[in-house]
This record gives C-alpha cells, sequence and structure tokens, in this order.
C-alpha cells in the first residue's frame, strides 16, 4: 500500500505500514511498576491490560538514553524501546524483579509494531498508540507475531525525522528530555531516579526553554549550530530526504528562517515519539 | 486478553546477572553499630545489605535487619556475633564494599565505600 506523499510531507516516506524493528522486552512478575518507576522520570501506575504509559530513563548526567512506550499487558509490561540495541538499563530492573521470582525477556520475536495512518486504522487484535506524528495522523499499532512487513532502518529514520519520532541520534545520552520533545515525562514527584538531581537543579535554577524542531530545507546542511537573526538552531540529526531535527532556542519561532540565503522551515514537536 | 500470553509461546532470552562470591570489610565502629542496633533482636535476625535499582547514579543501597530469609540465594558473612547476608544477584555490585559507621550529627550512620562504583551521588547512599 502507497501513501500519499503530500499527507507526510515527504517524498522519501512512501511505505504507509511500516515495521519498527527495535527491540521490546517483557517484564514479568510483581513489583514491575515499581522497578521501571524507580529508574524513570515519571512514575508507572499499575493500569489494566491494554493501557498505555511511557516512560524516560536518563543516565546519572540527566541525559536520555531511552523513551518506551509501556503496555500494560496480562502478561507484564511491555517495553517498545526506541534504543537500536537491548538497552543496559534492563540489568538493573532483572536484579530487582529476580528477588520477587520475575524476569526480564527479549520480547522481538513475539511483538511487533507498525506505523500506520490513522484512516486507514484496524483495531484487530492489537494495541494501539493513537495520534502521534508531528501533525498527529498517526498510530503505532502492537500486535503479538511479526507481520511480514518492510521494517528497514532507513524508511524508518525518514519517517520518524518527517513525523517528529526519536531515533538513535536522540537518544546516545546527549541530550535532556525537555530537549527532545520528553518534557511533559519528566515528573520531580516521582523521586529519585538516575539524573533527578540535575533535573531538579535545572527546574528550580535555570529551567528549560530549547526545544525540539523539525527543519526542513532543501539544502544539506551538516549537523552543526547555526546562529541566526533570532537565536541558535542546533541540528542533532543529518538531512534525510529534505528533513533533520534540530534543537532550537526560545528565539527561535516556528516559520520561515532564511539563514545567509538558505530558507529553513522550522515547526515544533511538541510531543516527540 | 493480552498481546502475550495463551498456550505455547515462549520468550527468548531472560536477562540474567553475574553472581560472583561477595567479600566485604566492615570497620570496627560499623561492627559496634550492628551489634548495638541489632541488640534488641533475636540470633535469627540477620541485616540484610542490598542494591536497589534507583537514586540519582543508578543505584541504591538498602541495609534492613530482618529475620534470616528462608529462601536460596542469599551469601552469608560473619561479622562478630552477628551475620550480614546479600542476595546473589546483588553480588556483583557489592562484592569488595567497604562498611563504616561515622558517628557524626551531619552525614552520619552507615557509610559503604563501593569499588565497583564509577560514581556516586552527594548524599552516599546512590552509586552507579
Amino acid at each position: 500500500m502507497r501513501t500519499d506523499p503530500a499527507a507526510v510531507g515527504s517524498r522519501s516516506v512512501d511505505v504507509m505500514n511500516l515495521e519498527d524493528s527495535r527491540p521490546t522486552t517483557l517484564l514479568e512478575g510483581d513489583g514491575t511498576e515499581e522497578a521501571l518507576s524507580s529508574i524513570s522520570t515519571i512514575k508507572i501506575e499499575s493500569r489494566p491490560s491494554g493501557a498505555i504509559s511511557r516512560a524516560v530513563i536518563c543516565n546519572p548526567v540527566g541525559k536520555t538514553i531511552d523513551a518506551p512506550y509501556v503496555i500494560h499487558d496480562d502478561a507484564g509490561l511491555i517495553l517498545l524501546h526506541l534504543s537500536r540495541e537491548k538497552p543496559d538499563y534492563l540489568t538493573s530492573i532483572a536484579r530487582n524483579l529476580s528477588k520477587t521470582g520475575g524476569t526480564v525477556r527479549d520480547a522481538s520475536q513475539i511483538i511487533s509494531r507498525v506505523f500506520e495512518q490513522e484512516r486507514d486504522l484496524d483495531d484487530g487484535d492489537s494495541i494501539v498508540v493513537r495520534k502521534i506524528g508531528i501533525e498527529g495522523n498517526y498510530c503505532i499499532k502492537i500486535s503479538s507475531g511479526r507481520r511480514g512487513l518492510e521494517s528497514s532502518e532507513q524508511s524508518f529514520h525518514n519517517f520518524a525525522l518527517s513525523q517528529g519520532g526519536l531515533t538513535y541520534h536522540h537518544l546516545r545520552g546527549n541530550y535532556l528530555p525537555q530537549e527532545i520533545g520528553l518534557a511533559e515525562f519528566v515528573k520531580l514527584q516521582n523521586g529519585c531516579y538516575p539524573g533527578q538531581e540535575i533535573h531538579a537543579r535545572l527546574d528550580s535554577r535555570n529551567p528549560i526553554t530549547k526545544r525540539l524542531v523539525r527543519v526542513r530545507c532543501d539544502v544539506n546542511i551538516e549537523k552543526k549550530r547555526l546562529v541566526t537573526e533570532d537565536g541558535k538552531l542546533k541540528i542533532i540529526t543529518p538531512f534525510l530526504d529534505d528533513f533533520a531535527h534540530a534543537i532550537a532556542d526560545k528565539g527561535v519561532l516556528d516559520g520561515r528562517i532564511d539563514h545567509r540565503g538558505t530558507i529553513l522551515e522550522v515547526k515544533t514537536i511538541h510531543s516527540a515519539f | 486478553m493480552g498481546l502475550i500470553g495463551g498456550s505455547g509461546l515462549g520468550l527468548p532470552m531472560a536477562v540474567e546477572v553475574e553472581i560472583v562470591k561477595v567479600e566485604i570489610d566492615v570497620t570496627d565502629a560499623a561492627k559496634l553499630a550492628i551489634e548495638k542496633s541489632m541488640s534488641e533482636d533475636g540470633d535469627g535476625s540477620v541485616l540484610v545489605i542490598s542494591a536497589e535499582s534507583g537514586g540519582c547514579s543508578g543505584y541504591l543501597y538498602d541495609m534492613k535487619i530482618v529475620d534470616k530469609p528462608d529462601e536460596e540465594g542469599y551469601q552469608s558473612i560473619s561479622v562478630g556475633e552477628r551475620t550480614i547476608m546479600i542476595h546473589d544477584r546483588d553480588s556483583d555490585l557489592l562484592n569488595g564494599i567497604v562498611l563504616d559507621y561515622k558517628d557524626t550529627l551531619m552525614g552520619g550512620g552507615f557509610q559503604i565505600s563501593n569499588p565497583n562504583a564509577d560514581r556516586s551521588c552527594g548524599c552516599g547512599q546512590s552509586f552507579g
């Protein structure tokens, strides 16, 4: 099935159903919510099967290393990681769960996630994360069993950059969650988690004014800091088919920017998927 | 019905943690403090030291006086008349620690120095 390029705003995203092959994990046993909450910026509450939460995991200096969707399932908590590889923090969760008989298992061979356009949505026997993407046109459909769709990393990257999704460029421990569209998931009330001390200091002394933006430009600009008349724009991903992501100062407003004759189109990513 | 479940559905690769034989040092001050803390507890009580995920640096120390656990998987270390127990799952993180006690008003109490920690929080209770 082909998508309407205009609907996505990118000529490179030509696959309607795009499978995401990044790892997934099942947390089983008692206390899974507590174990995940202990390292997440936000508390994961116990919820009925089929509900969806989101965790954000940071390193001790408060920079983001993963922001998995959390699917509450009869079997336990299913984590849809955004990192390329199975993340190291699973070992610390496994350590906690093992004391109560719980386990941490790879679910990649059982769970698949597919990005689809909302209008073609068929819930079927699956769980759906609705209205993702910079225009809210997409969903993530999670189901058991592989579907044999395209799962090329390149296709996913094109999709993510055009629609406001996070890639490994965002999650290498270089950026605060507030800088990459995850501010709504930082809750200091969750107590002590890796990086909480940094987040608390920033919150009280120097609130973050930077934000994640999508930049569209038909000139391939390398990853670097651009100084415009209005402020600074730091390109943090490569350009893929005219799109890249950047971290913008508050002075940089959405819209068209003329940077030394190069036109950039800037759009805020309010909540990165 | 959940996404995962049903008969005959197996999940591959559980995450495992390394298990090592634990050796710890307990200073004289800490031995006295343990005796004092456990003076009203029976012989069946033990001090369990564990590492929980969380804290500013990734892990948190936890110390509890409990009845000797029945379950398998704990290693015992004798300290005078008392016993310290550490779960196998925490053995790689807690092997080699030095348990001390500081009798000061500010920041006093049991202190753990951990050679496995790359970093630690200012409060002394979190490490990573």
